[in-house]
């Protein structure tokens, strides 16, 4: 689990490099009926003809791309371990079954 | 007898229902659900980003339960609970660290803000990868696995101070499906519903898998310890 959690403290370390940023003072005067506002309020599907001024398609790939490696990541390492466990206690059991039959070889390690 | 033990017809089952159903949330949300007015495709990203961090809650939840009952019964059960509770809530809060910066990005300009729903997530990731940090850098012992307990159980209240900072203080988060929220369009309900269901059963999925990986964990520590007082040593 290291790798998530330095994964986890890049993310914070980086997020902190944005919220300077982020302080702009013209930003904290919206009003009621301002598209920022609703933004944060209310989802609505497009009408007419989809026109984006700032392409987000990259952000969006970048998201999702994250999520399925993380993910995928994750599940793979779950694998490995169990794997790794199940034979670690196979052979386990195996000797110490040895151990216990007449004639093993108890005390003998 | 084999100790590795069999995977169960269930975990292959909720596994390939898992699947399933991301396939077919992928697919209601590039392909059926509209894009959004304001922020066109980007929006698409709330789809997974809601759930992650719903899967979030359900991780921290179950790791604080587990170390309240571990404090309770010192059962080992309930420490392998914690853990994996700690660990799958981290993964999906890394998710929800990550993919809603990307969203901001193009809301808000900027990558990051102090909003109070973003600061109180982002602490209380930190106190959870504390958790994972302490059980995962070495061999747990009694003491650690105490403090972990502690650890899981003082984060859980920050669960409760994410959700309901954006209605204390406000904030830039959107709060689209809360009730102060405008709420989304209908078109779009399908996917972040069957989102909601795919992450529930990922993250049952992958709880289920965590605990049973450390239980195994813990047989191999009780085995080496009955070698080692049969005499057999290091190398059995």
């Amino acid at each position: 689990m290291r790798w998530l959690a330095a994964v986890f403290l890049l993310v914070s370390v980086s997020s902190g490099v944005a919220p300077a940023a982020a302080q702009d003072p013209e930003e904290e005067t919206t009003s009621a009926g301002d598209p920022q506002e609703d933004r944060a309020s209310a989802f609505r599907a497009v009408r007419g003809a989809e026109a984006e001024q700032v392409p987000g398609g990259a952000l969006l790939i970048g998201a999702y791309g994250a999520i399925f490696v993380l993910l995928l990541v994750y599940v793979w390492r779950l694998g490995r371990l169990h794997a790794a466990n199940a034979e670690q206690l196979d052979g386990l059991a195996r000797t110490l079954e040895a151990c216990r039959e007449p004639g093993g070889t108890k005390g003998e390690g | 007898m084999t100790t590795a033990g069999k995977i169960p017809v269930s975990w292959h089952v909720l596994a390939a229902s898992t699947a399933l159903l991301f396939g077919a949330t992928v697919y209601l949300i590039f392909f059926v659900a509209p894009v959004e007015e304001q922020m066109g495709v980007v929006q698409k990203i709330f789809y997974f980003h809601v759930p992650s961090a719903y899967a979030m809650y359900i991780g921290f939840s179950v790791s604080a339960l587990g170390g309240l009952m571990y404090l309770i019964k010192r059962s080992d059960r309930w420490d392998a609970l914690a853990l994996a509770g700690a660990e799958i809530g981290m993964l999906f809060c890394a998710i929800v660290l990550v993919t809603g910066p990307l969203w901001g990005r193009k809301a808000w300009g900027v990558y990051w803000v102090w909003d109070p729903r973003l600061t109180s997530t982002l602490l209380t990731g930190m106190i959870y990868a504390a958790y994972v940090g302490l059980r995962g850098f070495g061999p747990a012992g009694e003491v650690e696995k105490r403090f972990a307990s502690a650890l899981a159980i003082v984060g859980f209240p920050m669960l409760f101070l994410i959700k309901y900072s954006v209605q204390r203080w406000s904030g830039q988060h959107p709060v689209v499906i809360t009730g102060r929220g405008g709420g989304i369009s209908g078109d779009m309900v399908p996917a972040l519903v069957l989102a909601f269901l795919a992450f529930t059963a990922l993250v049952a999925w992958l709880l289920w898998a965590r605990v049973r990986v450390e239980r195994q964990r813990q047989r191999i520590e009780a085995l080496e310890i009955e070698a080692a007082m049969l005499g057999l040593g290091d190398e059995s």
